[in-house]
């Protein structure tokens, strides 16, 4: 995907904050509409937004490909 | 001896040829199931008298009644659809000798409305969507359920195919070759709407349920004498008396119905034998709130108004229509609503991106032999995605520049679809076999792209002209339908000329040699 090389805690971080994020949206949709309309409304929000995120990483490179100093690794990654 | 071809081999064979087959056909059901997401919306923008606003209050007894006694007093049938959000007329329709007529009514003003001259969405794109116009024999339906039976096979086998699905997740590179990239599309629009293909497909072969049974159900019912519709969905009949009878105000019961929901909204009332001393009235509630299509419906005696029956849904039926609700939104959400057109937008790009790698995979291969098939159905497949766009387009245009007075304008505007997506498909076939080499694929497209964009401008610009209602003066009156309408044919003359850009971008560049591409990958 290009993103820059990641520790494995800060791995573990970041995929424990996406999973978090999600289940936050779901909680939130099915509080707003209710089960049935809820979940249906996280699951095509979800879908919507992951095409979205996928047409534009190649026309935003910035977005997601960064330049990173890592506290303690004292590395640098050059944008792509 | 032949090596027996792999689980993935066989999937792959399926999927394209399946994918082929049944392109078209496919294409033409999702695109016009998205435009049928606002076939209300767009009932508004090509009809121009029914840009009313909701009525503050509905009545029967000073709006249908009158209506409906003088146009069909000996009708065994009246039917009253009340005004909603989305549709702010009333439709009072009734059982004539060549089957149920209708007249539009504005609610407010107690006033018949004259004829539309135009089918709108709700009667064109609406039916063409599950029925292609194709009426004898219930022939529409079947051909409906063989693309849908195709398209399962088709996700099923495409997720078989795709070997590195996670892998390849965020993977789009529209800067490479024309097959890796529109490869690329296909996997993204497909793989992260997958739910969305399963669900919408699936809940579309179950709400015609009645029709693909009806074989099964004729064996089963007929040796007992029931009747499935009536067990299913549990209404309350009864024959005429043959004696003459005042009906009672319907208005009290309409309230009585709403006091025993708890409120709602009212969907349709119906009444039965009006004038006889065994009439019904049926008052319908509208799910606006559930995902399942349940009328919950209240009926009454016509006369007396006593309360006779509540009927309620077995609960086999009540899946059927909670698969019914959810294949057609017939619960207010725009949020959602919104996200099924934008869904219906991406099925369509999946549809379209596959029959354009099927002819970019078989160019390489076929220019080599001197085979020219792959032409033809680049031909086929741009008339059957781009040139259906421009056919819809075409419509739209003709809705605002056909004159108003016009006799048979319904059908005129329907005949110039049909004469603009024919005139596509010979575009096409002149284009792939007159221009020679890559460019005489892309050609075809790329024309298409600019008149569509044409197209769209012209329409928006049209109705501003014709009906004084351009985007700003819809956006400041509030006519919400109206300026949504203009603004995504805007969006759509955008995106054309993007597109017929790219593909004259693309002809203009040195052609390199496709990488030679493993099936599926």
């Amino acid at each position: 995907m290009g993103l820059p090389e990641q520790t494995a805690m800060r791995r573990r971080l970041c995929g424990a904050a996406g999973w978090l994020l999600l289940l936050a949206s779901l909680v939130a949709a099915v509080a707003s509409d209710g089960p049935a309309v809820g979940a249906m409304v996280w699951l095509c929000q979800l879908g919507l937004l992951g095409l979205a995120l996928i047409f534009l990483l190649p026309y935003r490179p910035g977005i997601v490909l960064w330049r990173w100093r890592w506290a303690g690794t004292g590395s640098r990654h050059s944008r792509e | 001896m032949d090596k027996q071809p792999t689980l993935r081999q066989a999937m792959d064979y399926l999927h394209t040829w399946a994918g082929v087959l049944f392109s078209v056909l496919l294409f033409l059901v999702f695109f016009m199931g998205t435009l049928s997401v606002f076939d209300k919306e767009i009932d508004r923008w090509m009809m121009p008298e029914s840009r009313l606003p909701l009525p503050p209050a509905v009545s029967f007894d000073q709006a249908a009644l009158p209506q409906l006694e003088k146009l069909a007093p000996r009708s065994k049938l009246w039917t009253v659809q009340y005004p909603n959000s989305r549709e702010p007329l009333m439709t009072i329709g009734w059982l004539g000798k060549d089957g149920i007529e209708s007249r539009r009514v504005d609610a407010a003003a107690n006033a018949v409305l004259p004829q539309a001259g135009s089918k709108g969405g709700s009667g064109f794109f609406y039916p063409f969507h599950y029925s292609f116009h194709i009426k004898w024999m219930d022939l529409g339906y079947w051909l409906l359920a063989l693309a849908s039976v195709a398209m399962l096979v088709l996700l099923v086998s495409g997720v078989i195919v795709h070997r590195k699905i996670f892998a390849d997740f965020f993977t789009f590179r529209p800067g490479k070759s024309m097959q890796r990239a529109t490869l690329d599309l296909h996997n993204a629009s497909s793989v992260l709407l997958l739910p969305f293909h399963f669900v919408i497909t699936l809940s579309g072969l179950v709400v015609f349920l009645f029709i693909y049974m009806e074989a099964g159900m004729s064996v089963l019912y007929s040796a007992s004498g029931g009747n499935i519709i009536k067990e299913s969905v549990g209404f309350f009949t009864r024959p005429a008396a043959g004696e003459d009878a005042r009906l009672a105000p319907v208005d009290a019961m309409v309230a009585r119905a709403r006091a025993a929901w708890g409120g709602g909204e009212v969907r349709r009332v119906i009444v039965r034998n009006p004038g006889d001393r065994n009439a019904l009235v049926e008052v319908q509630r509208r799910p606006h709130d559930q995902v399942v299509n349940d009328n919950v419906s209240l009926t009454f005696d016509g006369v007396t108004g006593e309360v006779l029956d509540q009927q309620r849904l077995v609960p086999a039926m009540r899946v059927q229509r909670f698969f019914a609700g959810l294949h057609m939104l017939t619960f207010d959400h725009w949020g959602l609503r919104w996200m099924y057109f934008g869904m219906g937008l991406v099925s369509s790009l999946m549809i379209a991106t596959g029959m354009l790698l099927w002819v970019e995979k078989r160019r390489v291969r076929q220019e080599k032999l001197g085979q020219a098939s792959h032409r033809m159905v680049n031909a086929v497949a741009a008339a059957g995605t781009a040139g259906i766009l421009l056919a819809t387009l075409a419509m739209l245009v003709a809705n605002k520049l056909l004159p108003a007075a016009m006799a048979g304008r319904a059908g005129a505007e329907q005949a110039v679809f049909f004469a603009a997506w024919a005139l596509a498909l010979c575009h096409a076939i002149a284009r792939a076999f007159l221009v020679p080499g890559r460019d005489g694929l892309r050609c075809a497209w790329r024309e298409q792209a600019w008149a569509c964009a044409v197209l769209a401008l012209l329409a928006v610009v049209s109705n501003g002209v014709v009906t004084g209602d351009h985007l700003f003066a819809a956006l400041a009156q509030g006519r919400l339908a109206v300026a949504g309408t203009d603004l995504v044919l805007l969006a759509t003359a955008v995106l054309a000329v993007a597109a017929g850009r790219r593909l004259g971008a693309r002809a203009g560049r040195v052609p390199v040699a496709a990488p030679a591409l493993g099936a599926g990958t």
